[in-house]
């Protein structure tokens, strides 16, 4: 695959280690580094007497081995390596017999789990028996979890969001990590996001309560799954983070258009890692979100760059009501963005207002607003549309500021009914992430 | 409706078991009648009534959201953009320095790319202009890099007003800010003042005097000596010399001794001519006690130097005297380092030296068989003749002679010309090999040479680490940072300069 310096440095797990990275990046640390059309290697020196040995297969999808002892995925020893290879700094040689055991056994490996989920995308079913066990196992798995979670849902009500919000973080992260355990990572995100809220500063209470007692409808959906019609329960599973495979969704009618890819959130809490990427439709203005989960963020999938525009076909997950999607069928070469139009603020309420009818468990809506200005008021700050419609940003946005300079720009982020979550801005002429 | 929410949240906070069962919160309207169903309904216990109207007016609430009218304007747009910004590359390496790894190559990478006609991005100006607030050393390099956006953004935030258009440098009215800041204000505004305007300056000292503390006024002449000249002479000779206070007194004396025209300097002059004759042995004559005069001007009589009190004596008037009175300084320099009091001697002629910025004297003395704080001395020298005197001195020396010089190459600021990187490295190099106990001073040397080695050394530098580093793998541990240094700063000066 072709690597570039964006694209390794999205799998860092963290901030921390993306720093970590980019001041390994200098060939100066490396001994023996080389690669070949396959895969590179190299050691670094690290707080060990040994050096370390870093090994990369570059075929697909990026993978990597480190004798290091960190517990992240991408340590920074690979992630400098990459970055080192991306930007073209190490040499062509002869591979060492360590790096080419590692890649033979890994080559057998994926072999194995390729055609594993190869019958998954197909939706060839190998054993529908034992399918259909699985199937009513994870059910029961979700429903005991559900159980649980609605015990503590009580729980906290009971005593109060004023005593809850001095537990610490780990009972949030705790209550999130069983449900991962119960297969309903839908769930799990909105509980640790209950974590935040009750830490989001003023206002807090409004904040946890509203979002509590949409967890709660979600959880009232799927106690009365079996009574909803058809399109809003396959909405309820699809937040419960129930599975859909992905030949499931692809066999779905596809919206063909040119996709912005708009804007991208990872959160990393150590258990689970989510990334939220938004995209539009140039020609339709609709959204779709691509959602992944996984145990650490270097298992995302990197088909679509932020900042670029494409033309494919999108499937909506079932139900069709919410936004998450999946990119089908690609027609040509993604582009960078090179332009980007933005909406009113009241454009944006309606669509929220829209959005929450078809489906009203929705944490957050994506908005691309513009033209706006950042505008302070009384250390509040907000983006105010040519109108004099203004959303609150909630925290300050000093970045935003700075790629304005004040004058009107277009915004993309997150609106949650409360706070707008600023993502990406279109300045000097390309679309720029926002911290 | 919206007017029941709070209610709803109250009872949250307390929690059902205090405030049991919900009332009926709906409010009017069909969504309100709605949510009193659900609060009504006794099949569902009450938190899970709670939660349930939650859900429903938190989602009727969130539809029904309006727009908000802020009462302020938008801040008036910043000025066209003045400069281009440079490529992705060298934006990513300043988020990396700005990021805290390698921050030493931050105000490098800042001036490199001020040369260059370029300024900061404008998305890490946040983070350079928060750097440069923490860290007053990075501000002059920042602000060079600013450009109008920059500038424009600092003036959007108080933490910032050091680099914001019009307040960088200038003060609106400096006599009301003097009158009226704190010691420290004050201090910081004088500091500012005396590098523009050394009169402006001194009238604002002298403005206050009468009123001022003891220790402001021995604060403010220690910072009358930024741009100290003649024209200072008159007050510190006939105002602060003579302050009731004696740190003042003390402080005035030693800015009066870095005018070698003053009264003072004379006065001293006059002292050291005669009780020292100038001739090949440096006879002197010291009165037993100290003179009264002597005090007045400044002499301590605690200060011991070499050969007892009397020889500390001479030392501080010699260093407060003129050096023209001494002859040619290398000739007085090597007789005196074998007169009896040569020492108390060469003492006092290297603090004239640096008080007197006398590069001919400096050089002189750092030739000297064990000068006195040779650091200070180098530093009289400019940049570029330090570097000069230091190669040359590193190459009279034998390899193992070079670890008393070696410290010095911290006085010599970037760019080291390819002589001093090339003699200043092989020379540490060949000491973290012979001899282990010295390495700890080798060491940093090795770092120095390559976070300061010029354009026209660095590539070269680079390349003869890497390869000293393969051939001698006791080298190669010690080379590892050099070298990653040598190597980002190749890539950090071949990002920043615009491709054809």
């Amino acid at each position: 695959m072709e690597l570039d310096e964006a694209a390794v440095l999205a799998l860092a797990p963290d901030d921390a280690s993306r720093q970590a990275a980019r001041g390994l990046a200098v060939t100066g640390l490396w001994d023996g580094a080389g690669h070949d059309a396959e895969a590179a290697w190299g050691r670094v020196r690290g707080s060990r007497r040994e050096p370390y040995r870093v090994a990369l297969d570059l075929a697909d999808e990026p993978a990597w081995t480190c004798s290091c002892p960190s517990r992240k995925q991408p340590c920074k020893h690979a992630l400098g390596l990459l970055l080192l290879v991306a930007r073209g700094r190490v040499a062509t040689g002869p591979r060492p017999p360590e790096a080419d055991a590692w890649l033979e056994d890994r080559h057998q490996r994926t072999a194995k789990v390729a055609a594993r989920s190869e019958r998954a995308h197909t939706g060839e079913v190998a054993h529908p028996v034992a399918q259909e066990r699985r199937r009513a196992r994870r059910q029961a798995n979700v429903d005991a979890g559900i159980v649980d979670l609605e015990r503590w849902l009580d729980d906290l009500v009971r005593g109060g969001l004023a005593a809850a919000q001095t537990r610490s973080w780990a009972s949030w992260d705790d209550a999130g990590a069983r449900l991962v355990d119960a297969q309903a990572p839908g769930l799990a995100g909105r509980v640790r996001a209950l974590g935040r809220a009750a830490h989001s500063g003023p206002g807090w209470p409004d904040r946890l309560l509203a979002q509590m007692g949409r967890l709660h409808l979600v959880l009232e959906g799927w106690r009365h799954l079996a009574d909803l019609p058809p399109d809003l329960a396959a909405e309820v599973r699809t937040q419960v983070g129930f599975p859909t495979t992905r030949a499931e969704v692809l066999a779905r009618p596809a919206v063909r258009d040119r996709w912005d890819a708009l804007a991208a959130v990872v959160s990393d809490d150590g258990v689970l890692a989510t990334r939220r990427l938004w995209l539009r439709g140039r020609t339709m203005g609709g959204w779709a979100l691509l959602l992944d989960t996984g145990p650490s963020s270097a298992a995302f999938a990197t088909e679509v760059d932020v900042g670029t525009t494409f033309e494919a076909d999108v499937h909506r997950y079932p139900g069709g009501l919410g936004q998450r999607s999946l990119v089908g069928e690609r027609h040509g070469e993604a582009a960078p963005t090179l332009n980007l139009e933005g909406g009113p603020v009241a454009d944006a309420l309606a669509a929220d207002a829209l959005a929450l009818a078809a489906s009203p468990w929705l944490p957050q809506t994506p908005v691309c607003l513009g033209p706006v200005v950042p505008v302070v008021d009384c250390a509040r700050w907000l983006v105010v549309d040519e109108h004099g419609d203004g959303l609150p940003l909630g925290v300050p946005a000093w970045d935003l500021l700075a790629l304005s300079g004040g004058h009107p720009v277009v915004v993309v982020g997150e609106w949650d009914g409360d706070r707008l979550g600023p993502l990406a801005c279109f300045a000097d002429g390309r679309l720029q992430a926002l911290a | 409706m919206t007017g029941s929410w709070p209610t709803l949240v109250k009872a949250a906070l307390l929690g059902t078991e205090r405030t049991g069962r919900p009332a009926a919160v709906g409010g009017p309207g069909a969504a309100g009648a709605l949510v009193d169903a659900v609060v009504a309904d006794p099949e569902r216990p009450a938190e899970r009534a709670l939660l349930a109207s939650a859900g429903a007016l938190a989602t009727a609430r969130r539809a029904g959201r309006r727009a908000e009218h802020p009462a302020a304007q938008a801040p008036p747009p910043a000025p066209p953009v003045d400069r281009p910004q440079p490529g992705e590359d060298a934006a990513r390496t300043l988020a990396a320095l700005l990021g805290g790894t390698w921050r030493q190559l931050l105000p490098e990478w800042l001036e490199v790319c001020a040369v260059g006609g370029m300024r900061v991005p404008s998305a890490l100006l946040p983070s350079a202009l928060d750097v440069a607030t923490g860290d007053r050393a990075l501000r002059p390099a920042v602000l060079g890099a600013l450009g109008e956006r920059g500038r424009w953004l600092a003036g959007q935030r108080a933490e910032w007003a050091w680099a914001g258009g019009a307040a960088a440098g200038a003060v609106h009215d400096p006599a009301a800010a003097w009158a009226e800041g704190t010691a420290g204000e004050r201090r910081a505004l004088l500091a500012a003042v005396r590098a523009v305007d050394p009169a402006l300056g001194r009238a604002l000292v002298e403005a206050t005097w009468r009123t001022d503390r003891a220790d402001d006024r021995a604060a403010f002449v220690d910072h009358l000596t930024v741009g100290l000249s003649m024209d200072d002479e008159p007050f510190l000779e006939e105002r602060a010399r003579l302050d009731r206070a004696k740190d003042v007194r003390r402080a005035a004396a030693a800015a009066l001794a870095r005018l070698p025209s003053s009264r003072l300097a004379l006065r001293m002059r006059d002292r050291a001519l005669a009780h020292v004759q100038v001739g090949v042995r440096w006879p002197v004559r010291l009165p037993e006690h100290l003179p009264e005069d002597w005090v007045a001007d400044g002499v301590t009589p605690a200060r011991r130097g070499a050969g007892g009190e009397r020889a500390g004596w001479l030392t501080q008037v010699v260093a407060a005297a003129p050096l023209d009175h001494w002859g040619p300084a290398p000739g007085a320099v090597r007789s005196a380092s074998h007169a009896d009091h040569g020492e108390a001697l060469v003492h006092g002629w290297s603090q004239a030296a640096s008080r007197q910025r006398r590069s001919d004297w400096a050089v002189a003395l750092l030739g000297a068989p064990a000068p006195h704080d040779p650091a200070a001395l180098l530093r009289v020298l400019e940049p570029a003749a330090r570097a000069d005197w230091l190669a040359r001195a590193l190459q009279a020396m034998p390899p193992g002679g070079a670890a008393r010089l070696l410290p010095l190459a911290a006085e010599v600021p970037r760019p080291w010309p390819p002589a001093l990187v090339h003699v200043a490295a092989g020379r540490a190099a060949a000491l973290v090999l012979a001899l282990p106990l010295q390495a700890q001073l080798a060491r940093p040397v090795l770092v120095l040479a390559a976070e300061r080695a010029g354009p026209a050394a660095l590539p070269r530098f680079a390349a003869q680490l890497a390869q000293a580093g393969q051939a001698d793998r006791r080298l190669q541990s010690e080379l590892r940072r050099p070298l990653a240094i040598a190597q980002l700063r190749v890539d950090l000066l071949a990002e920043l300069t615009p491709r054809p």
